[in-house]
């Protein structure tokens, strides 16, 4: 059980490090050649007049500031964990990001003024922020004073079921896009905002003058009914993106969108494991002189300090909010300069905007790009690509945000994203 | 065509390239075992303890938190000749009667043809003198046996007379010389002599103002140095007869020699090994039963007996009869002894009159003597119940005297120790939770406010009872005192560590149990404290240990 669980951890992260992508910037320069987009610029009008996907499609993308060897290192002919060496190559401030979004089925239906589409997706996301105190935690213990006041997890998965609707105006110069979403929450964890737990150790006495505030972390639907993940909850949420194009000039596109909207209320199995407020209780041990369990009078003399409590009051949280703004400059019929924007943000996220601009070209059966990715977690530029091929009906589409890492060592890659996916396609312009 | 098919290998390339990535790096064998290294530093707990609670967990109930006792780790106590008169040998009254009779025999009459009574005539016959007429001399020597109660060999007058009454019955003159060696003037050292004359018969008395005196009580008759208690009177009487003194056959010359009131101020003899009483006395130890039924013993307990004597005399004193009681027994004293007379210290004493007195000191230890066992029982009293004998090494004879104005034997005993042990054991069995301890540092910091500084020491045994670790630990500072010598209430506060690397803790691992020795000790220049039930001693202990914690059950 042991082995499968550490396998699976590593195949987790191998499967993120293979993705070798980022923040979808590389899909989203795609454009409205492929429908999936829409899931990140609502304006869509589409170059065909019927899209139909079922379950064509994946995507997942990670990303750290950290390397799996980092973490795995090599130890003769073995690798294992090894926190000792996580702590040395640790920043202040590190991440652990990963998504996935996997749409389960589109429809997409181009009118004259724009395009309506139906889509249901399942979504999820890990954004772990966690400092040096952590590490130094992790490899070394608690022998000296620390303060975690920057630790934030973020882990939320959703399904949502929503109608887009594109349409434009001024002379189809300017299109606008709102979709509306039905969300399900499948599960979620979080720290609460603000949490902080700090500890100072008496360097003489060992006395724990603990300090602690918002330390809550909530969780929703992380217990699973007969050993299966429901994706149709009571954990309701509702969700828009918003987006709009306005073409400047005969060659200048311009975009923005706004995905995500929205806020989820957790209601089932919900678990809310809280540290009680403090600021500055002393640990001094137990009384040692008791007739009665040693165990027990140490329980309760941390009870005592670090008071724990679990609730299961429901909670509603916001998504976090992805917004893209981008630039499309037409060089010519085939060619075209893309220039984007995006950024996350989540009170949760210490999110930090990417930029790109790449080269589309598009030809009569296929569509390719190249880009050049900045910023973001990681501020390191990479080089993306995608891809589109239609055979008939069928489009085929692939994009990544760092070609490096697809043939990269998986272990020396810091992250990445990737989509590919098929559709059938009808009616292209 | 060639574009399409170019396009199509990318697309391939890129779709595939999942597949295609170099992931090797798992085809390294994963250690399955997870491990993790690090170190920890928590407060592990804390003990508050009265004195009374401390006592109470000891096995004693009678400190409680309202009570207060000394505590002195040197005790003292002084004890004396009991009762010296067996040595101040007194001289009774007494009366030396002797006497001498006639030198004139009924033969020497008979010669002349006279009988008694007989007046002498010039001549016994015409022309013929009478032989009888001209001077005879006899000689009386008494030797007189004082009986006393001892052997004395001299004594020095401070009173008393001897007044010598010499009766004479005859009508002669005559000239009586009477010696007595045995008294020589205390100035000039002369013998007393004394001449008397009767010129008929009548009674003459002599006094002697025995003051002025020294005895030689040694004298047998012949000479000196042979015996004792002998007072020695030489009487020579020269008779002069004349015509016309009348001679009877009763005729004596005879004296009485009547002593009285005599006193001395030092008598010489020898003592033998009379016994000599010594007073009774007890040291009270009523602390050490708050010691309960822990195990007590002391470090460097030494007893130490100091005599001060000005008798003329050597006393051993038999120190068995020094009694260590307790609620349930006793012991007594056992030392090796002085000149190997087992249990005996031998009290010098001064060799000649005049001199200083002696001072004489034995310490007993615990090499010595018994004395830590005496303790180690916990008395409530030690009893000094000691005996003593004159001479014990006999000589014979032994040279002693005895002063009337001697002070005596004074004793004192000093019982000291440097600090009490208090033992106890307990179980102790870590069931082998320290087993992924690499080091375990122990942190103690206490806050005492009993006026008494402490170490510990900690002797971790095996099953088979083996010490197989020894820890000694700094302990606490005494808290301190105030002009009561009881606490002034405020804690001092001490901190020491303990570090126990991996060898020691897999040493503790096998520890079944462990010996806790607490050695207490006096503050610093305190000498006695005044220990109160509510005296406080708080102790915490924090942890600092390194672990290596391996997931290897599987």
């Amino acid at each position: 059980m042991k082995k499968n669980l550490y396998t699976s951890i590593v195949l987790i992260f191998a499967t993120f490090g293979t993705s070798h992508a980022q923040n979808d910037l590389s899909f989203y320069h795609m454009g409205d050649y492929v429908s999936q987009t829409q899931n990140l610029s609502p304006v869509h009008l589409p170059k065909n007049a019927f899209t139909f996907g079922v379950l064509t499609h994946a995507g997942a993308s990670a990303n750290s500031n950290l390397l799996l060897s980092d973490v795995f290192v090599t130890s003769g002919n073995t690798i294992k964990i090894d926190f000792d060496n996580l702590h040395a190559v640790a920043q202040n401030k590190n991440n652990i990001d990963a998504g996935f979004e996997i749409p389960l089925w589109m429809l997409s239906l181009k009118t004259k003024k724009g395009s309506i589409s139906l889509f249901a997706n399942v979504k999820g996301t890990v954004n772990w922020l966690f400092t040096d105190d952590l590490t130094a935690i992790a490899a070394n213990g608690f022998a000296e004073s620390f303060a975690l006041s920057n630790e934030k997890l973020l882990a939320t998965s959703y399904t949502e079921i929503g109608l887009g609707y594109t349409h434009k105006f001024l002379n189809d110069r300017l299109a606008v896009a709102l979709r509306l979403k039905s969300l399900k929450g499948l599960s979620h964890a979080q720290t609460q905002e603000n949490a902080s737990f700090s500890m100072d150790i008496d360097p003489i006495t060992s006395y724990w003058n603990v300090q602690a505030s918002n330390a809550t972390i909530h969780t929703s639907g992380l217990e699973m009914e007969d050993g299966e993940m429901k994706l149709f909850t009571d954990n309701n949420g509702f969700g828009i993106d918003l987006g709009a194009t306005y073409v400047a000039s005969k060659k200048l596109t311009l975009e923005f969108a706004v995905n995500d909207i929205g806020s989820i209320q957790w209601t089932e199995n919900v678990r809310n494991y809280q540290l009680d407020d403090s600021d500055g209780k002393i640990y001094l041990g137990t009384d040692l002189n008791t007739e009665g369990s040693i165990e027990e009078e140490i329980e309760d003399a941390l009870n005592e300090v670090i008071g724990t409590s679990e609730t299961t009051d429901s909670f509603t949280t916001k998504l976090a909010t992805r917004t893209f703004l981008s630039a499309r400059y037409e060089l010519s019929q085939k060619n075209t300069l893309v220039a984007a924007f995006f950024n996350n943000s989540h009170a949760l996220l210490d999110s930090k905007p990417s930029y790109s601009i790449g080269y589309q070209r598009t030809l009569q059966k296929t569509t390719y790009g190249i880009l050049a990715r900045a910023g973001g977690p990681n501020e390191k530029i990479s080089i993306g690509a995608n891809a589109i091929l239609r055979l008939g009906f069928l489009q085929f589409y692939a994009a990544t945000d760092n070609l490096a890492g697809l043939f990269g060592k998986v272990e020396e890659v810091q992250g990445g994203s990737f989509r590919f996916g098929i559709n059938i396609v009808y009616g292209y312009d | 065509m060639e574009k399409i098919f170019f396009y199509h290998i990318l697309f391939v390339l890129a779709s595939t390239s999942i597949l295609s990535c170099d992931i090797s790096y798992f085809d390294q064998e994963i250690e399955e075992d997870i491990s993790w290294k690090g170190t920890a530093q928590l407060p592990v707990g804390y003990l508050d303890y009265t004195l009374s609670e401390l006592f109470e967990e000891l096995g004693s109930n009678n400190f409680d938190s309202t009570s207060s006792e000394a505590l002195k780790f040197s005790y003292s106590e002084s004890f004396s000749g009991d009762d010296d008169s067996a040595y101040n040998v007194k001289i009774a009254d007494k009366t030396i009667s002797a006497s001498i009779s006639t030198p004139i025999t009924v033969s020497n009459l008979a010669v002349i043809g006279e009988r008694f009574p007989y007046t002498i005539t010039p001549e016994i016959g015409s022309g013929i003198p009478n032989p009888l007429i001209g001077t005879r001399s006899r000689n009386n020597q008494t030797v007189y046996d004082l009986n006393l109660s001892q052997e004395i060999t001299r004594v020095s007058f401070t009173q008393g007379k001897l007044d010598i009454t010499f009766t004479s019955s005859f009508d002669t003159h005559i000239s009586l010389l009477l010696e007595i060696p045995s008294f020589t003037k205390k100035s000039g050292g002369a013998t007393y002599t004394k001449t008397v004359v009767f010129d008929g018969a009548g009674a003459q008395t002599v006094s002697i103002n025995l003051n002025d005196y020294h005895a030689d009580l040694t004298h047998n008759g012949n000479s000196f140095d042979m015996t004792h208690n002998r007072l020695v009177l030489n009487l020579n009487a020269d008779f002069t007869f004349a015509a016309g003194d009348t001679l009877k056959s009763n005729d004596t010359v005879s004296y009485d020699a009547v002593l009285t009131n005599v006193d001395t101020s030092v008598v010489y003899g020898d003592f033998k090994q009379e016994a000599f009483s010594i007073s009774d006395q007890v040291l009270s130890f009523d602390f050490f039963e708050n010691f309960g039924d822990s195990d007590l013993s002391f470090t460097n307990p030494v007893m130490t007996v100091t005599a001060t004597n000005d008798y003329g005399f050597p006393v051993g004193v038999d120190l068995s009869g020094v009694t260590s009681r307790n609620n349930s027994g006793s012991l007594n004293l056992s030392y090796t002894g002085d000149a190997g007379l087992s249990n005996t210290f031998i009290i010098d004493g001064v060799a000649d009159f005049g001199d200083a007195e002696k001072i004489t000191s034995v310490e007993l230890n615990k090499n010595n003597s018994n004395i830590a066992m005496l303790l180690e029982i916990k008395p409530s009293q030690i009893d000094f119940d000691a005996s003593g004998t004159a001479n014990p090494i006999n000589a014979n004879p032994n040279e002693n005297f005895y002063a009337t104005d001697n002070e005596g034997l004074e004793v004192q005993v000093n019982l000291t120790f440097d600090e009490v042990s208090l033992q106890k054991m307990a179980d102790f069995d870590t069931e082998d939770a320290l087993g992924d301890l690499t080091e375990l540092l122990l942190s103690v910091n206490i806050a005492n406010k009993i006026p008494m500084t402490g170490r510990l020491v900690l002797n971790f045994q095996n099953s088979a009872g083996q010490v197989v670790l020894t820890e000694t630990l700094t302990g606490f500072q005494a808290a301190n005192v105030n002009e009561d010598g009881a606490s002034d209430g405020t804690p001092v506060t001490s901190n020491f560590e303990v570090v126990w690397d991996a060898n020691d803790i897999a040493l503790i691992n096998k520890t079944k149990d462990v010996q806790i020795v607490l050695i207490l000790t006096l503050p610093e220049g305190e000498d006695e404290v005044l220990l109160k039930g509510s005296d406080a001693l708080h102790v915490s202990i924090g942890t600092k240990l390194s672990a290596e914690f391996t997931d290897d059950n599987e």
